[in-house]
């Protein structure tokens, strides 16, 4: 995947190189999953932009599942699964396509009650 | 039982497209007439020449300047897309008296925007080239339902309410009751209107893409747009359902599912600017 600024490192990330700090000390090991507590020492030694591992889209989707409360996404489920009945849900598309609506639904109902 | 072409030619008047379209028509066809000779038919008519200012400087385009004259966005856009534009706005202004309860003009157009704008990101995605050929197709697939709901209201209602109970999908009762439906209409109506086959094949098979013989990718591609603006519920064509998938006109497409997510997201950033650039509430 490439560098990636400290800002948009989820936790769970799994760093391709080691972690130098400017004099050249390796903080952080290939391979290492990355924790909120990394982010800290990465930003105490001004650490701004690390090489991330790339993700498999089932892993990009699991991370993403994680990151939604589980009693959203039943709710989003709840509503939208009427609207698949007449289409094939084992297709891979149409897995694809209501699982992107469901995360869709669940941030556009969060904007509407203002939590962002 | 009657036929989608009998439904046409019934006594009840099909709107036909107004003049201004049809000199455009021939003036882009005519290899003699020139950008300008265009750009002045179009200026003839006001109403026209605002909506379509409206639509070359909104975010479908996205163009750096703002484009303040017709004969600049004949330059600009183009001839035959000029006309296309001009075709699907006449279209949007020629269905009223729908009554409705079965269906809200202004939901029916937002889908149609939806279908449209989903057509060329899809497109866009596999770079296609002069995206915009899909404007039309996204704009007028579901063109076919509007002559249903003039000629035969009551049916309609009766269909709408059916559907409602019972969960099925509309264009599969408009089969099983009328042994056509709102996409073979679609097809005698532009027939009718003599819209380039292109256009006709694609609205004509966008619930049965297989059936594309001329046009397949084209068909396939308005196809799976049709299935995101319904799973993304904007606007309404009167069909509550994701309608079903068909897996050639997948393959067809050419996108994998991995973009769909980032395809969506494009379609939601453009649709509201476009919606409130063709189809602001209280316009049709």
């Amino acid at each position: 995947m490439g560098k990636l600024s400290i800002d948009d490192i989820k936790p769970g990330m799994k760093l391709e190189k080691d972690v130098q700090e400017r004099s050249g000390r390796v903080l952080l090991r290939a391979g290492t999953e990355i924790t909120e507590r990394h982010l800290n020492i990465f930003r105490t030694w001004g650490v701004a932009e690390v090489d991330i591992e790339s993700m498999s889209r089932e892993e990009v989707a699991a991370q993403a599942a994680r990151e939604v409360d589980p009693e959203a996404m039943l709710a989003a489920e709840a509503y939208l699964d009427p609207l698949f009945t007449r289409t094939d849900q084992d297709h891979a598309a149409i897995r694809e396509l209501k699982r992107v609506c469901v995360l869709r639904h669940i941030r556009k109902n969060k904007h509407k009650s203002g939590v962002v | 039982m009657t036929e989608a072409r009998d439904l046409i030619n019934g006594t009840l008047d099909i709107p036909s497209l107004p003049m201004i379209f049809t000199r455009i028509d021939e003036a882009v066809n005519n290899p003699r007439s020139s950008l300008a000779d265009i750009g002045r038919i179009i200026s003839e008519d006001s109403s026209l020449t605002a909506r379509l200012l409206k639509i070359v400087n909104s975010a479908l385009y996205s163009f750096p300047n703002k484009i303040e004259t017709i004969s600049r966005a004949v330059t600009v856009v183009g001839t035959q897309q000029l006309r296309d534009l001009a075709l699907a706005t006449s279209v949007m202004k020629l269905f009223r008296g729908i009554p409705p309860d079965l269906i809200d003009m202004e939901a029916f157009w937002r889908h149609s925007i939806a279908c449209d704008i989903a057509a060329r990101v899809l497109a866009a995605l596999k770079r296609e080239a002069n995206i915009e050929r899909f404007f039309v197709a996204g704009i007028l697939h579901d063109i076919g339902r509007l002559v249903l709901c003039i000629k035969n209201p009551d049916w309609m209602r009766a269909a709408l309410g059916r559907c409602h109970a019972s969960g099925e999908l509309l264009y599969a009762v408009e089969n099983e009751e009328l042994g056509f439906d709102h996409a073979a209409v679609g097809r005698v109506l532009l027939e009718s209107w003599k819209l380039p086959a292109s256009l006709v094949e694609t609205v004509a098979c966008h619930h049965n893409p297989e059936a594309a013989r001329r046009f397949p990718v084209e068909a396939a591609n308005v196809h799976l747009a049709d299935i995101i603006a319904h799973a993304m519920q904007l606007g309404s064509s009167g069909e509550r359902l994701v309608p079903t998938l068909s897996s050639v006109a997948w393959e067809r497409t050419g996108v994998a599912d991995g973009q769909l997510a980032a395809a969506i997201e494009q379609v939601d950033r453009q649709y509201l600017e476009a919606v409130e650039w063709m189809a602001p509430k209280g316009s049709v």
